[in-house]
């Protein structure tokens, strides 16, 4: 019986079909978050547990897509690990008779799968540890934060382009000088669009609220996020995974194929 | 300086002569009307780099001017290696490429704050040339006459998935500097993870025994649909844009 779920849990085939409702769910999602602009992009700025406690569950026309992907997700996560157990199980006793380079090609998907698990465990993590939260950024404006902590914005710098004519007057990049209090902490510091800062735990991101900068609106972000540590390193292991195991795969062919000529 | 959309026009009749030229069955003449008419693109996207007054890679690693650009490129490179079959089937994507995104204005979308770093163009040049890899593939596995042609659609797709991945990656980069998140709740990000888990599941069909290759060509194919959809629903979000010398 358990070597039976072990064996479902381990399919490729099962692989298969969690991909394509992922899709179908990615996809409904897209729909979705296209249509409605009140609640849903809400998401962007609380944390998931937060947002489906508060959101999700009272709204669940909306949100059961969203339900439907995270347990479809679980489920991956789950396959995923059986699978690259399976495999590494039927591999490591085969390391000897292979040569060297060969075991390590082979043993590459398995690691892929195994980072994809840790960055997953990364969005986890930031769901489940990390906190969120937002303030608006206009000069002299003071925010309070969660458990007494506080958020100046001292000063707003608007940098133009001088030239060519044609961008001449556009905004070229955003800044806030911000005051950050909290206990035992007292810091001064410049935040920029695209140059988040840390301090004390938290990173401090000012967000022009117009992806084009038609207007002048900006956003103080907040967040505390262990997760991110592991996500960016993890999705960029897993690239140069991949390249590597595809071009060695391509090596390995054209040897053959220049020993079958 | 004309204005970019009259710059395109030139390349675009080189485009309808490939067309037209492959419908007289003429597939030689055709592929050297492919060759000028990428030669005349790769100056337009010149131009379009310059159009601000200082070189811009975003202005060239654009969907609409850039993918029918990939998709050239990849014909050639398929002609230059004497398979002038696939090479015909990929110029026609090229073309029709091309000519679809005729009406819309090819002006440059300026830059902003949140696109001053050199993610953004890694990342535009990263997918479009995947999305490039993702639709050959599948124009090559349609037209398949023997299994040669299928190995080659596969090859296509899978190093179309690892550039996507690229770009994945480098976006969910920018993201997190951009907007605090590597990972945004929105029709963009949803849509590419569809397209990326679209090919993941590719990627393991190999290791499904049910799977014939008949099989195989017509999941690659129903991979460019998706992708294809979301290209075209991309160009009505962004119809909108303030866009400079177009």
């Amino acid at each position: 019986m358990i070597r039976r779920a072990w064996r479902t849990a381990a399919s490729v085939r099962l692989t298969f079909w969690l991909l394509m409702l992922a899709i179908l769910f990615f996809v409904i999602g897209s729909v979705y978050m296209r249509l409605e602009k009140e609640v849903l992009p809400l998401l962007n700025f609380q944390l998931l547990p937060a947002w489906l406690a508060r959101n999700g569950l009272p709204r669940i026309g909306l949100s059961w897509w969203l339900f439907g992907l995270l347990f479809t997700l679980l489920l991956l996560g789950i396959n995923a690990f059986a699978c690259s157990i399976d495999r590494l199980r039927r591999l490591l006793p085969q390391r000897r008779q292979m040569p060297g380079g060969e075991f390590a090609v082979a043993v590459v998907p398995t690691l892929v799968h195994l980072v994809f698990l840790l960055v997953l465990g990364g969005h986890l993590l930031s769901s489940a540890a990390g906190s969120v939260e937002t303030a608006s950024c206009a000069p002299g404006r003071a925010a309070a934060l969660a458990g007494g902590r506080s958020l100046e914005v001292l000063a707003v710098r608007y940098d133009t382009h001088d030239a060519p004519p044609a961008l001449a007057g556009k905004l070229k990049g955003m800044s806030a000088e911000l005051r950050y209090c909290a206990s035992g902490v007292d810091e001064r510091f410049t935040a920029a669009v695209l140059a988040p800062v840390r301090r004390a735990g938290y990173r401090f991101h000012l967000d022009a609220i117009d992806k084009y900068a038609r207007t002048r609106e900006l956003r103080l972000i907040v967040r505390r996020d262990p997760g991110i540590g592991i996500i960016l390193p993890g999705l960029a292991v897993i690239i140069l995974l991949m390249a590597g195991y595809y071009a060695a795969l391509r090596e390995t062919q054209n040897k053959t194929n220049d020993k079958e000529k | 300086m004309p204005a970019l959309g009259t710059l395109y026009l030139p390349a675009a009749a080189a485009y309808a002569a490939v067309l037209l030229l492959l419908a007289l069955k003429q597939r030689r003449p055709a592929l050297g009307a492919l060759l000028a008419a990428f030669v005349l693109h790769a100056g337009f996207l010149a131009a379009r780099a310059m159009a601000l007054g200082a070189p811009s890679f975003n202005a060239v690693f654009e969907e609409q001017v850039f993918l029918p650009f990939c998709l050239a490129a990849i014909a050639l490179w398929l002609w230059g290696s004497l398979r002038n079959g696939e090479a015909a089937g990929v110029a026609i994507a090229a073309a029709v490429s091309a000519l679809l995104v005729l009406p819309i204005d090819k002006g440059v979308i300026p830059p902003s704050p949140k696109s001053m770093i050199w993610l953004v163009p890694l990342f535009f040049f990263c997918e479009i040339l995947a999305h490039a890899l993702f639709i050959t593939a599948a124009v090559l596995a349609c037209r398949r006459h023997g299994d040669p042609s299928l190995d080659q659609a596969h090859r296509f797709a899978v190093w179309g998935f690892v550039l996507f991945s690229v770009a994945q990656v480098s976006g969910a980069a920018w993201c997190y500097l951009g907007w605090s998140v590597p990972f945004q709740w929105s029709f963009r990000h949803l849509h590419s993870a569809a397209v990326w888990c679209a090919y993941a599941a590719y990627i393991h069909l190999r290791f499904l025994p049910g799977w014939s290759e008949r099989r195989r060509a017509a999941y690659l194919g129903a991979g460019a649909l998706l992708l294809a959809a979301y290209l075209v629903a991309l160009q009505f979000i962004e119809a909108g844009q303030v866009r400079i010398g177009g």
